[in-house]
């Protein structure tokens, strides 16, 4: 073999780290400008309910199969004539309004799988046939060629940002980025590190030289952001803010990933997803006003999706088992407002689920060609039509 | 040539450079008792480990109550062994060949085939035949799901396991050609398990089985030999190659004698493993005992796993509770070296690439929670510089002066010094 | 060090973000396992109860061990009261669901030994075998005098 892959792709990463003795991403904000657009991918685990997140409130079936758990007509915020968003996402209207929310209807794949692993899988890698072990956002990486493109926001990495020879970082928390040295113990550790050495312990001691200088760079940079909104309480939050801090100090990604977990409700749905749907619309609107004030706004779109949506009729725990098509959903000044797609044909379901009518891959294929300026094909494997979600 | 023995007695400073490559760390008192030893029988003794293990181990893998669950309770019955247990050498090298013998937790799930995979690796830590220690490996589940022999068919062949054999568990690369891959991938078809497929199944046993049906039969050329060979044969071809000696001794020399080992020295043990046909354990006695182990300080940068077991085994191996544990597990991971989870096949590189900006802030942070924090174990007596720092006279010393016991310890645990072994 | 300011509140303070458990999504443990276990008081604070099924197996609620349809009694009497609620126009989550089955004094697996009290006496409340050793009354007294269901209250849950 001429050439390990492996190692290439290693040390490609590694010269990128090495140059500052950093992770890149953090690296960079200190010398990267800003300008490049950014596509925020944020990921519903556990499988949002679609119909009673955008409600088919003119449709009797809808209501039929959920005598208990349907949204009632006088709550559903009215978006046209048969559809409309469940009461939690309130906090969205304005964005609707401005024609800045889109709706992308009965958004599915071939043979739908309905194991939480496994679909989440074939979302993260964009491959129904489950033979790709890498996350389509890892493959973007590779392709520009900078392992520092994407980042999840959040504590462990997921499947959709892995590269064949690289986990992209996870960044859980910016303001740990910094030594904080227990009180008395600053003119000793100086002493320490001062103290001549050779070889290894060398090396190790212009680390840690190295990695203070950068810590105090990275916290100087990102300590000028100033949030331009009140972000709500709770994690979901708190993460799409150091998102819109990473965006603002101009770090350099192309892709920011965060998760909102929790919506696998078998059981007692309207509780678990009116709660869930709330904290997504309270923190995606907080983002964006953020943005607007930051005056990045025009540079961002958020994509969401869920793993898939759940069975039309509901069962006998007021909950929703696992299903097939769902909705997605984006926002921001870059996207085309409305809804992409008709309203869900209850009359003629896939084993009780609703049928898929356009494939995620389409709607993957206008961010990464609409958004990112990238070609769709190379990191699809193929040609794939969507929604023109995309202004 | 093979390696020129450490003839003088043992100081303190020697037992302790002995006690950090091999046992993770030790206190001062265990440095101590092997002070003008011999060298070759200090090795000696510290390779006829048996398979007893650490008593009250509280996770068991076995009452798992979810997949996930059985991931982290392997991992941490694991740590509780390097912690606790009374042949931290046998785990060191456990360490050591699940890093050479790599599968991943990403891919293999199951509970009992993970546990069966480290138990082969123990009983092999220092095998008298790295030809059956790689034979016995091969036939793991947790190895044929790994690298997907287990779909590795006559007339569909899979050749993943058959490529990474040669790479990386044995010749190397540039030992062996494409066609050599070819057919190695068909003498070992038909090699698969049956049980504990799927999620649902992650705590049922699975168990090697040869297909006939599935295997090739023809004749097959393989590293230079022709016949109608099977995959025994592809082990065994494999494990004896010449390169195989050299490639494993640099594997023995990386985790015991430098980051950048010197390859005559290298050359030394290969060719001690060729003339005693793979003799692993041999191999390790004259390592451990040689001019070139001693007089090579302060040169490996200690990993995630290797930095928390020699903390601990320093501070005289303390009580600490399963939930601590079950946090420095994944505090290791975080750190880059999550057990069972190397980033891919050809296992974690370590040295230079534990370091960088994230990892040494992640070090003083846990240095910080095992020495200062309030949840701390609590210590009997203080760890010496000696136990910790490897020497009496390390550079850093003299800034410890005037501090409390458990700002020493703090200092000590962010130095250099004790960040290599 | 110009511009640094050190104190050991944050030394511990970054130190939870780097110690937190953390476990791959797909990989997530059972939810309603995890709030059962702490609203039974079954958590030791090991660490350990979350992993381990003797404290609690899939098989309290479910028939089979590895979750899923179908449930046993005491799983379908919480499924029935997840129902009723809902039918209720109510939109109470898990925890609740539990405290509302536990007070109502159902004995979902007919062994005359009421729900709540099995739960208090760490027997299974889903079969009918399992139930304890000791007469009706005498549990019945003992568990009062250890506080009765409101033990079993609904519990917060962490904001997402």
């Amino acid at each position: 073999m001429p050439l390990d892959r492996r190692d290439f792709l290693k040390y490609s990463a590694l010269a990128v780290a090495a140059t500052s003795g950093m992770p890149g991403f953090l690296a960079r904000a200190a010398t990267q400008a800003t300008g490049q657009k950014t596509l925020v991918v944020i990921q519903l685990t556990g499988g949002n309910d679609g119909l009673n997140t955008l409600i088919p409130y003119s449709n009797g079936a809808y209501y039929a199969a959920r005598p208990t758990i349907a949204i009632p007509k006088k709550d559903v915020l009215t978006l046209g004539p048969d559809l409309g968003m469940h009461p939690s996402l309130k906090p969205l209207m304005g964005l609707w309004d401005a024609g800045q929310l889109a709706w992308m209807e009965n958004i599915g794949y071939p043979n739908p799988n309905r194991s939480h692993f496994a679909s989440m899988a074939i979302w993260h890698t964009a491959d129904p046939t489950q033979a790709q072990a890498e996350g389509w956002i890892g493959r973007i990486a590779e392709k520009i060629g900078d392992p520092f493109c994407a980042s999840n926001i959040g504590s462990s990495t997921p499947q959709a940002l892995r590269a064949a020879e690289f986990s992209l970082p996870s960044i859980d928390a910016v303001d740990n980025f910094q030594v904080k040295l227990p009180a008395g113990l600053e003119g000793a550790f100086g002493a320490m590190l001062d103290a001549p050495r050779s070889g290894e312990a060398d090396y190790l001691v212009r680390a840690t030289r190295q990695m203070m200088s950068n810590t105090q760079k990275v916290q100087a940079n990102v300590g000028k952001y100033k949030a331009g909104a009140t972000y709500p309480e709770g994690k979901f939050a708190t993460q799409l803010k150091d998102a819109a801090r990473l965006i603002a100090s101009g770090t350099g990604q192309r892709i920011l990933y965060v998760s909102l977990g929790g919506f696998d409700t078998h059981a007692g749905q309207r509780g678990e997803q009116d709660e869930l749907l709330a904290t997504l619309a309270s923190g995606l609107a907080a983002f964006q006003t953020d943005l607007e004030r930051q005056g990045v706004a025009e540079r961002v779109v958020v994509m969401g999706f869920s793993e898939f949506g759940r069975r039309v009729a509901e069962n006998d725990s007021a909950g929703t088992d696992h299903g097939q098509g769902s909705v997605m959903f984006a926002l921001g000044k870059g996207v085309k407002g409305g809804i992409h797609g008709d309203s869900p044909d209850l009359e003629d379901l896939s084993l009780g689920d609703i049928k898929y009518k356009q494939d995620f891959r389409g709607v993957y294929a206008g961010a990464l060609t609409g958004w990112l300026g990238l070609n769709a094909r190379d990191i699809l494997g193929g040609d794939f039509k969507g929604p023109q979600w995309l202004a | 040539m093979t390696l020129t023995p450490y003839s003088r007695p043992l100081t303190a400073e020697d037992a302790a450079h002995l006690l950090r490559r091999t046992s993770f760390g030790a206190t001062d008192a265990q440095i101590r008792v092997l002070v003008g030893s011999d060298a070759r029988t200090v090795a000696r003794t510290l390779l006829s480990f048996d398979d007893a293990v650490a008593p009250n181990n509280p996770f068991d893998p076995a009452q798992a109550a979810a997949p996930g669950a059985g991931l982290q309770l392997i991992r941490a019955r694991w740590l509780f062994e390097m912690l606790y247990g009374p042949h931290p050498l046998r785990e060191r090298l456990t360490l050591l060949w699940s890093n050479h013998f790599v599968v991943g937790t990403d891919k293999v799930k199951n509970v009992p085939a993970l546990t069966e995979y480290l138990s082969v690796l123990r009983k092999h830590a220092a095998t008298p035949s790295f030809s059956a220690f790689a034979l016995d490996v091969a036939r793991t589940p947790a190895m044929l799901r790994y690298l997907d022999n287990d779909q590795n068919r006559n007339g569909k062949p899979n050749e993943n396991f058959s490529r990474e054999l040669l790479e990386l568990f044995t010749t190397g690369i540039g030992n062996y050609t494409e066609d050599d891959v070819k057919e190695g991938a068909r003498a070992l078809s038909g090699w698969t398990f049956t049980g504990g497929r799927g999620n649902q199944k992650y705590l049922e046993a699975s168990k090697f089985v040869f297909n006939p049906k599935q295997h090739d039969n023809g004749r097959k050329t393989y590293l230079g030999k022709t016949g109608n060979l099977t995959g025994e044969d592809v082990l065994a071809l494999a494990a004896g190659h010449p390169a195989t000696a050299v490639f494993v001794a640099r594997k023995l020399h990386r985790a015991f004698v430098a980051d950048a080992p010197a390859e005559a020295a290298v050359k030394g043990s290969a060719e001690t493993f060729a003339r005693t046909g793979g003799n692993i354990r041999a191999v390790l006695e004259e390592l451990l005992s040689s001019e070139a182990f001693y007089a090579s300080r302060a040169a490996v940068i200690r990993g995630p796993v290797d930095f928390i077991a020699a903390a601990v085994r320093s501070f005289g191996s303390p009580k600490m509770e399963p939930k601590q544990l079950l946090n420095l597990v994944q505090t290791a991971g975080r750190m880059g070296q999550l057990l069972l989870q190397p980033d891919t096949v050809k296992g974690w590189d370590g040295g230079r690439e534990w370091i960088n900006d994230t990892t040494l802030l992640g070090r003083m942070q846990l240095a910080a929670a095992l020495s200062l924090g309030a949840n701390a174990p609590t210590l009997d007596t203080p760890p010496t510089p000696l136990a910790l720092l490897g020497t009496e006279r390390a550079a850093t010393a003299a800034a410890l002066n005037g501090l409390s016991a458990k700002q020493r310890t703090y200092l000590m645990l962010i130095s250099p010094e004790f960040q290599l072994a | 060090m110009v511009g640094l300011r050190f104190t050991e509140k944050h030394v511990l303070g970054g130190l939870i973000a780097l110690l937190v458990l953390t476990a791959p999504a797909a990989l997530a443990l059972p939810k309603y396992r995890l709030q059962a276990i702490t609203q039974f008081h079954l958590d030791d604070g090991s660490g350990l109860a979350a992993l381990d099924r003797r404290v609690m197996s899939c098989s309290y609620c479910h028939v089979k061990e590895s979750g899923g349809a179908p449930w046993n009694p005491f799983g379908e009497a919480i499924r029935a009261t997840f129902k009723a609620n809902a039918e209720a126009g109510g939109k109470a989550k898990f925890p609740e669901i539990l405290s509302i089955l536990l007070k109502s004094e159902q004995d979902a697996d007919g062994d005359t030994y009421p729900d709540a009290l099995e739960v208090w006496a760490k027997t299974l409340p889903g079969d009918a075998e399992s139930k304890p050793t000791e007469p009706l009354e005498t549990v019945q007294a003992e568990f009062e005098a250890a506080g009765g269901v409101g033990q079993f209250g609904p519990q917060e849950t962490e904001k997402k």
